[in-house]
């Protein structure tokens, strides 16, 4: 009998085995199909215009990490950035045209007015298509006007 | 009085542990500078060097004719993370004549009637021992398809690239509608891309200045 349910324990465990893939198999495509296809109906949407490819390389552009720039060089960390805190003279001129009230400090929010301001001038549009998770609609548009405007030759990325 | 000496050096010991402590953990002190942004390369970088590879982009040789263009003196510094210069590296850069022409067969085969036959196109300069480096050339001008007018930069350790980017002119109006600048990224990858083009104060032949430094991103290898 111990001999017979080892058997059946045997032949049992292959078969579950087989059910258990299976059942693994059925929900990982269940669980991949819903951003498989969002991703391929995104890339698509942002291609059109401008091409996903581009952007690439900066294209973290989020308020959040935009204000991390910012902060790094927050010595106080105070959550501002003073004049004196700016190491770096080459973002002396963007500091003085984001200082809208001239005091000298940037707050968050006149950093978020700057990225909000030249978000929407076009420069980031590339960028934006690409997260596309939002898919091929609204995102499209954006993705359109950052697209490669190299007229002439293709630009090698 | 022996045993009253320890104790103030371990309050020294601590204060200045925790002194240390201090500097460490304020950002300020120890942030690095935002690497300069990379840039494509574009198809135009010369398929063919030029015999002349010197600094001096507007005249080519002995020519005794220079180039089309506002002449501009271009200077800045190539630095580290932490700001120091970073000496012996190799900055070329390239771009289009007046006419919109590059030094590349593919651009200048088929224009060849509207090429600056003046221009260099193309030149190298080492970084002195402040980092420093300077050319001689145009003012850029925009190129069909590429509304900001531009400078294509290269910096090399020997063969080794460690940075392909692009200067552009600040506050340029071609700037908002270019591909190529909306790609560097946020308003500040943009500005450390963009320098200001200035006439130079009481030059008589009405010659443009830029300063443009770059911060090369720090990684294992390319520690210096």
């Amino acid at each position: 009998m111990e001999k017979k349910n080892n058997i059946m324990k045997q032949s049992r465990t292959p078969s579950s085995i087989i059910v258990i893939v299976f059942a693994i198999g059925l929900a990982s495509l269940a669980s991949a199909q819903p951003p498989g296809g969002g991703p391929g109906r995104g890339g698509p949407g942002g291609r059109g215009p401008g091409g996903p490819g581009r952007g690439s390389s900066n294209a973290a552009a989020t308020l959040e990490a935009f204000v991390a720039k910012w902060l790094s060089m927050d010595e106080n960390s105070d959550g501002k950035l003073s004049s004196e805190e700016l190491i770096d003279d080459r973002l002396k001129h963007l500091f003085k045209a984001t200082d809208k009230n001239s005091d000298g400090i940037l707050t968050q929010e006149e950093m978020k007015v700057l990225f909000e301001t030249t978000s929407s001038a076009g420069g980031r549009g590339g960028p934006r298509g690409r997260g596309g998770p939002d898919g091929p609609g609204g995102p499209g548009g954006p993705g359109g006007r950052g697209g490669r405007p190299d007229g002439p030759p293709p630009i090698p990325r | 009085m022996f045993l009253k000496n320890p104790l103030p050096r371990r309050r020294m010991l601590t204060t200045s542990l925790a002194f240390a402590a201090g500097l460490y953990t304020t950002k300020g002190l120890f942030a690095d500078l935002l690497s300069s942004p990379s840039l494509t390369e574009g198809p135009f970088y010369p398929d063919h060097l030029p015999l002349d590879l010197d600094n001096d982009l507007l005249v080519i040789n002995n020519s005794i004719t220079p180039a089309v263009g506002t002449i501009t003196q271009l200077s800045g510094r190539v630095l580290d993370s932490k700001g120091d210069p970073i000496k012996g590296l190799t900055v070329e850069i390239w771009q289009c004549d007046a006419n919109e022409v590059y030094l590349h067969s593919r651009d200048s085969g088929p224009k060849k009637k509207q090429q600056d036959l003046n221009f260099q196109g193309f030149g190298r300069f080492e970084t002195s021992s402040k980092g420093e480096y300077r050319f001689r050339t145009i003012k850029p001008v925009p190129y069909p398809g590429r509304p900001a007018p531009h400078i294509h930069f290269k910096v090399k350790r020997g063969d080794r690239e460690l940075l392909t980017t692009q200067l552009m002119i600040r506050g340029h109006e071609g700037n908002k509608r270019d591909g190529i600048f909306a790609e560097a990224g946020d308003a500040i990858d943009q500005e450390l891309i963009q320098a200001d083009f200035l006439p130079i104060p009481d030059s008589k032949t009405g010659d443009y200045y830029a300063k443009f430094d770059i911060v090369l991103g720090r990684t294992p290898e390319d520690k210096h």
